[in-house]
This record gives structure tokens, sequence and C-alpha cells, in this order.
């Protein structure tokens, strides 16, 4: 198994409806948090900074990583804004480990932020639709609930999954989340709730979605070799993958197959040395309930078609085969779309180093986060190990 | 959508592939000799789902209907008028309709005026 990079540490705002502070301001939030596990560490050794934002539909603002540098304190080092809607996080996680892994420089910053909340449903509803095909989804008032509605309607017609599976996934999220203090929805909800809370884009409803978040998180990466200087307690990087898929769902052989996830979770394990039962802890990519079981199947958790037998089983669960989303996931720990992939990386590196309290996954070696743009268009994949 | 108000995709000379939305390039061997392919205006739908929250060009239609048809070859998205959503099934028939060439022109750029959508048949 081969180190690709550290985590020397990582840090994370309270994700939420965070009315009193905008998006740098979140950042700076993580980026404290961050900055106090690190050790022996001069700002000026900060080479580089990549920030994951969706859209500046919400704040009127790109350029971020301008804002970072000079909020931090670290210009005049160079930075770059990483867009691929809702995989924004993880891509600048990515162009991190390859840029130390480069040898170009020894420690850099990645972040991931978005400040949703100032913007209606409606508002927030149409800055989404941009990852989606204009020529045909969006001119046909498709929305992104809609169209995961859709590979669910397609994987219950296929796979006998039901209403009850999706509202399922809700449950077990909000249950994990309920332990998370940093969680958006920081509460226990019933399946009954789920089944009968408004309809969103029919199967979906609203607690089969994930909320309007505002949040950040960031991690300092550098090269393995550096990480005991940096950090008492590091965690590395040990595989990724990165893969696509068309921008339209309607142009896939399976609608109800992301194979982007597939392929992205194989490239992954084949680079990091392991296989899918090796796998005991995982935060995967679930904007809505039924990307959960989909993805599932993907990382090789459960077979093609299985994603909701392996839920009904409890094997999903902290305790079961493979803890899934021990944050709350995307549904219930929140999702500030271009934070969310390295919130999920936030989780795994304080899971295997034993951080996470009540919600604590047991004995897990490796974690697996699965972070997707558009509908599993643009997919990264990262394996974490202590 | 072409002038005549037909839904079409490309078809490749070279190596048969047949694409949709319409393209000048054949994705899959790079080839520019490609020649319209009218689709179908029957199909199937693969995939449903009805919308109750939209963005603000299509909020004042909610809810409505959407598919993935399967018309020959290609499948594209649009939305089920006249339906309801206990109506449809995946495998459920439909056929095609589009808008007219005068009311296409006049809502031009008109997000919420889809230039097609769908009609389910016995
Ligand atoms: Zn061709």
């Amino acid at each position: 198994m081969r180190k690709l990079a550290a985590v020397a540490s990582v840090g994370m705002s309270k994700i939420g409806k965070r009315t009193e502070l905008n998006g740098r301001e979140l950042i700076v939030e993580a980026f404290l948090e961050a900055w106090r596990e690190c050790r022996n560490i001069d700002r000026r050794e900060i080479g580089a900074i990549y920030v994951g934002s969706q859209s500046e539909t919400y704040e009127h603002q790109i350029m971020y990583g301008s804002i970072v540098a000079d909020w931090l304190g670290l210009l005049p080092k160079g930075s770059v804004r990483v867009e691929g809607c809702a995989a924004a996080g993880a891509l600048a996680l990515r162009l991190g480990v390859i840029d130390v892994l480069s040898g170009l420089n020894d420690v850099v910053l990645v972040c991931g932020l978005e400040k949703m909340s100032l913007r209606t449903t409606s508002q927030v509803t149409d800055a989404l639709m941009a990852a989606s095909d204009l020529a045909l989804e969006q001119y046909n008032g498709l929305t992104f609930p809609s169209i995961y509605a859709m590979m669910a309607t397609a994987h219950m017609a296929k796979y006998g999954s039901r209403e009850e599976d999706l509202a399922d996934v809700a449950v077990k999220n909000h249950k994990n989340a309920y332990h998370n203090p940093k969680a958006h929805l920081q509460k226990l909800i019933s399946r009954d709730e789920v089944l009968r809370s408004k309809v969103v884009a029919w199967p979906l409803k609203l607690y089969d979605s994930s909320p309007i978040s505002d949040g950040a998180a960031v991690a300092i990466i550098t090269r393995p070799e550096l990480a005991k200087k940096y950090s008492a307690s590091p965690t590395y990087v040990i595989g990724m993958g990165h893969k696509g898929d068309t921008i339209g769902l309607y142009e896939r052989d399976d609608v109800c197959w992301p194979s982007a996830v597939s392929e992205a979770c194989r490239e992954a394990y084949s680079m990091a040395g392991i296989e899918a039962d090796d796998v005991s802890l995982a935060e995967v990519h679930d904007a809505f309930t039924i990307n959960e079981i989909l993805n599932c199947e993907a990382a090789g958790f459960a077979r093609r078609g299985e994603g909701h037998v392996l839920l009904r089983e409890g094997q999903t669960e902290i305790g079961g085969k493979v803890a899934v989303n021990p944050s709350g996931g995307l549904k219930a720990r929140g999702h500030p779309v271009g934070a969310t992939g390295l919130c999920q990386l936030y989780e795994l590196h304080n899971q295997l180093l034993g951080k996470s309290g009540q919600r604590q996954v047991p004995g897990a070696r490796f974690g697996l986060a699965i972070n997707e743009g558009g509908s599993n268009s643009i997919v990264a994949t990262h394996i974490i190990s202590n | 959508m072409n002038e005549e108000g037909k839904l079409t995709g490309v078809s490749c000379k070279s190596c048969r592939a047949t694409m949709s939305p319409p393209r000048p390039v054949c994705s899959r061997c790079l080839s520019t000799d490609l020649e319209w392919l009218e689709l179908p205006k029957v199909g199937r739908i693969v995939a449903f789902s009805e919308i109750h929250v939209a963005n603000d060009a299509f909020q004042s239609s909610v809810p409505y209907v959407v598919a993935i048809a399967e018309l020959g070859e290609i499948k594209v998205p649009g939305i089920v008028k006249g339906a309801e959503i206990g109506q449809l099934r995946v495998g459920s028939n439909i056929r095609v309709e589009t808008r007219e060439a005068s009311a296409r022109e006049s809502s031009t750029n008109d997000l919420s005026q889809p230039a097609y959508w769908f009609r389910l048949v016995s």
C-alpha cells in the first residue's frame, strides 16, 4: 500500500442555517480548527490553496481562493476555485493530493464552502439545475430531485425497492447525525414522518432530501514523510478515483446504475490494494435517499440491484458490515454543496482516529468517501487510512 | 427539435452510432459525417416522477409529471401532459406531441414552454 499524501489535520464549521456568517467567515471557522491541530508549521509553508465551491448564484462571489489567501494571511500564494457541482470538495482534495504527490509543494490547503441559505428554495433549485443538461433537462422543467426520483422509480420497478426503503435511509442517517454536534439536522425522525413529509418529486419527499445548508470544511495536506512533523495524528490518502458519466441522466443505458461511481470506486480500491469487503466505514453521497442505495451497490457493498436489501438487513448501520454515513451524510449532517466532499473527509479522518464519540465506528482501518456532482456525472472517490 | 417540429437526433454514417441532442461530431468515432435521425413519435417510459417543487419558471405548473421515454434507440426526458402520477408505470406507452412552429417562435427562450411533451396512450 502506497501513501499518496497525508491529511495533517481537518476542520469543519458547524453545518446549518448560519444566518450570522458569510462564506468567508465559515471558512475561517473551519480553518482555525484545522490549524490548532497542526504543529511545527509556518503559514509560509502552505504552497497553494484549492477551494471547492459550486455556484456564485448564492453570494455573487467567485475567486474565493483569493479571499481565503488574504484572510488567512497566506498571500502571495496562489489559489484556484474548483468546480464540479457537488463534487467540488473532493476534487479540491484530489488536486491537493496531486500537488504534494508531484513534489511541487510540501503543504497545501484544500477547502470547500457554500453559503446557500440566503436564497429561496426555488432559487437554489435553479442554481443546482445548472449542473444538468440545458438542452433537454432544464428546458423540460426537470429538477435535481426529479432526476434522482427517476433513478428511484426505475430502481423500484426493476429491483423491487420501495418508498419505505428510501425512508429508512433517512431514518438511519438522522439517527447518526443525532450524535453529531456539527450536523445541520440533529434530530431523530421516524419512517412515518418521512413518508408523510411534503412531496418534492415523487417518490422523494422533503425528508428524502438533503437540506439547504451553509458550511465550510478544510484539510491541510502534506507529503506522507512530513506527516509526523506537522501532526500528532495524521491519516493518509491511500487510493483515489476520478470518473465521469453523461451530464444528462436520459443519455445512459441504465438510468439506475451510477457507472461513474462504480468505476471510481474500483480505481480507488485498486490503487489502495484493497477490496470492497475491506471497507467498514464509508461516507457516500446521499443528496437524496435513493443516492445512498445506488452508491452502496456501486461501491460493491451490495450486489447490483440489492442496495435496499443491504439496508433492510441493517448492514449499513454503525455496527453493521459497513457503517454508511456515520456523520449523518448529506441528508442530515447537511449539504453545503462545495464543502460536502471535505465534510466527508472530516468524518473519515476523525473516525479513523477514534474521535467520533457516540457515533464511533469500531475498528475501521479504511474509510471510503464517494462525492459526486451532477447526477453522478463527475465522481471523485478517496480511501483514507490511519 | 428541428424546424418542422420533429424530435431529432443524429446518426453517424461511419459507425452508425445514434445521439441526441444532435451534435456536430460523432462522440464515438469523431466523424463529422452525420445525418439527421427522426425519432419515432411513440415510445415507452423508463423512469418517471411528479414534481412538486420547481424553479421560478415552472413553479406555476406544479405538480407536473415528468418522464424519460425510450423512442427507438434514443431516450429523451419530457413532461407528461394530462396524466397523474398514479397512471404511470415503467413500461407505459407514450406518444410525442410537439408545439406548433408559430408558437415555438413566440416562445423562444421561454423556459416554461417546452417544445415537445409526452401523452400516455393505452
Ligand atoms: Zn461514429
